[in-house]
């Protein structure tokens, strides 16, 4: 990989990946900075990682291992000093929906989470998701159909939450 | 209410501004460059093991504490460092303060890239339903460090006496013997490895129970009354442990010098 195919990879991956790993960490700068830590393994790689080869997939895995590492965890809440002085994500409305989302996914198993945002968020194949978790493809649509019910659920009950609230 | 995959599939993480591709490309050259650094220094640190082990093992005096000829095995202490009556004329190495310039950090790596991370936000380290860490102590100190690939740390506990020492290592024992795995969710293997310091120690993986990669290798090790716990944390499989493993035993049996006074007898 060149530095022109890698700049075109950054450029047409980061967001997606970012919002992937964002669904499964609920932290948006967790996820930026893991997948921006998985692009700079995957330049110092770069001679072991060829362009036909999905590096697009190499960098989500890598990015996603980043995620759920618990050593990695033990920065979570601990931000370096220079960090507020770091480009700050653009401040927007709240967005209720996407709040009660990313708290409904975070509920769910982590297998059924994953399963989930690979399957339709990263547009994985149901082979595709068993292949790089792992398992067979039955239980990936075992985790596709618990998860959606899940997310059904708790979705639901956050509303009637909302809806006594109010 | 929207079907929930409709609601995940439009969903957008607040937006950050990205550094920029060079960037990205100027730390990975960076980072290759240090791997590379680094595969000497480890080699240079697995030879002084090498050449300084055999050494300690051929001392004909085996005081409480040094190594024995089966590091499998843990050592009695030879003698009680305190008695019940106050008499003994030896100092008490569990009284003995932790030196100011023991050296904790040595061998944890330093640089730009790596954090000091006050070790009391570490999440606790618990295998086979046993806290291994943190431990109870007479008296402790911690150096850890984070970095982009991986973590590390250590821990010097010295405890009220040596037979306390012995039971912390032995209680780690029981509790991983017979032990696969452990953890909830994703679950963790539990892969014994082999050590050699020549000192009471328990070497042992934990590493993703589904073969991905990452995990950590923890070894603990008793000179006397002190247990030095090492860790070492980063995309570790079963099959790379071993070598995370005898890194971290050239690293103990490095600073088990420093742990003497710990000892009724010395070494």
């Amino acid at each position: 990989m060149d530095a022109t195919e890698f700049d075109d990879l950054y450029a047409r991956s980061f967001r997606p990946l970012v919002r992937q790993l964002y669904a499964v960490t609920g932290d948006a700068e967790e996820a930026r900075d893991c997948v921006q830590e998985a692009f700079v393994r995957a330049w110092s790689r770069r001679h072991s990682i060829r362009v036909d080869e999905q590096p697009e997939a190499w960098v989500r895995t890598t990015a996603y291992r980043l995620a759920v590492s618990r050593w990695r965890r033990v920065l979570r809440g601990r931000r370096a000093p220079d960090r507020a002085l770091s480009p700050a994500a653009v401040t927007a409305p709240v967005d209720e929906t996407r709040v009660a989302l990313v708290a409904a996914l975070r509920q769910l198993p982590h297998a059924q989470r994953e399963a989930l945002v690979l399957h339709h968020l990263a547009d994985l194949p149901v082979a595709a998701v068993a292949t790089q978790t792992g398992v067979p493809e039955g239980t990936v649509k075992a985790r596709l159909s618990r998860g959606r019910a899940a997310l059904a659920l708790l979705l639901s009950d956050t509303v009637v939450e909302g809806a006594h609230r109010a | 209410m929207r079907d929930p995959i409709d609601l995940l599939t439009t969903l957008e993480a607040p937006e950050h501004e990205p550094l920029p591709a060079a960037e990205l490309r100027r730390r990975g050259d960076q980072r290759r460059r240090r791997r590379t650094a680094g595969v000497g220094v480890a080699a240079a640190l697995l030879l002084a093991a090498a050449v300084t082990v055999p050494n300690l093992l051929a001392d004909p005096v085996v005081p409480a504490g040094t190594p024995t000829s089966d590091p499998t095995t843990a050592p009695t202490p030879t003698a009680d460092p305190t008695t019940p009556d106050g008499t003994d004329d030896q100092p008490d190495p569990a009284a003995t303060p932790i030196p100011t310039d023991f050296p904790l950090a040595r061998h944890l790596p330093t640089g730009p890239d790596y954090q000091q991370v006050d070790p009391a936000e570490a999440a606790g380290i618990e295998v086979c339903g046993h806290v291994l860490w943190p431990a109870a102590a007479a008296q402790s100190r911690a150096a850890m460090v984070v970095g982009p690939e991986h973590t590390e740390l250590r821990w010097l506990g010295v405890l009220a006496d040596a037979d306390q020492a012995v039971a912390l290592l032995a209680d780690t024992r029981a509790a991983l013997a017979g032990c696969a795995t452990t953890g909830t969710g994703d679950a963790l293997a539990v892969v014994p490895l082999t050590g050699g310091t020549g000192y009471d120690e328990v070497t042992v993986a934990l590493v993703q129970a589904d073969g991905s990669l990452g995990g950590e290798v923890v070894q603990l090790i008793r000179v006397g009354s002190a247990v030095l716990l090492s860790v070492s944390g980063g995309e570790l499989t079963a099959e790379s442990a071993q070598g995370t493993a005898d890194l971290l035993t050239a690293q103990s049996a490095d600073l088990a010098a420093a742990m003497c006074v710990f000892t009724a007898a010395g070494c």
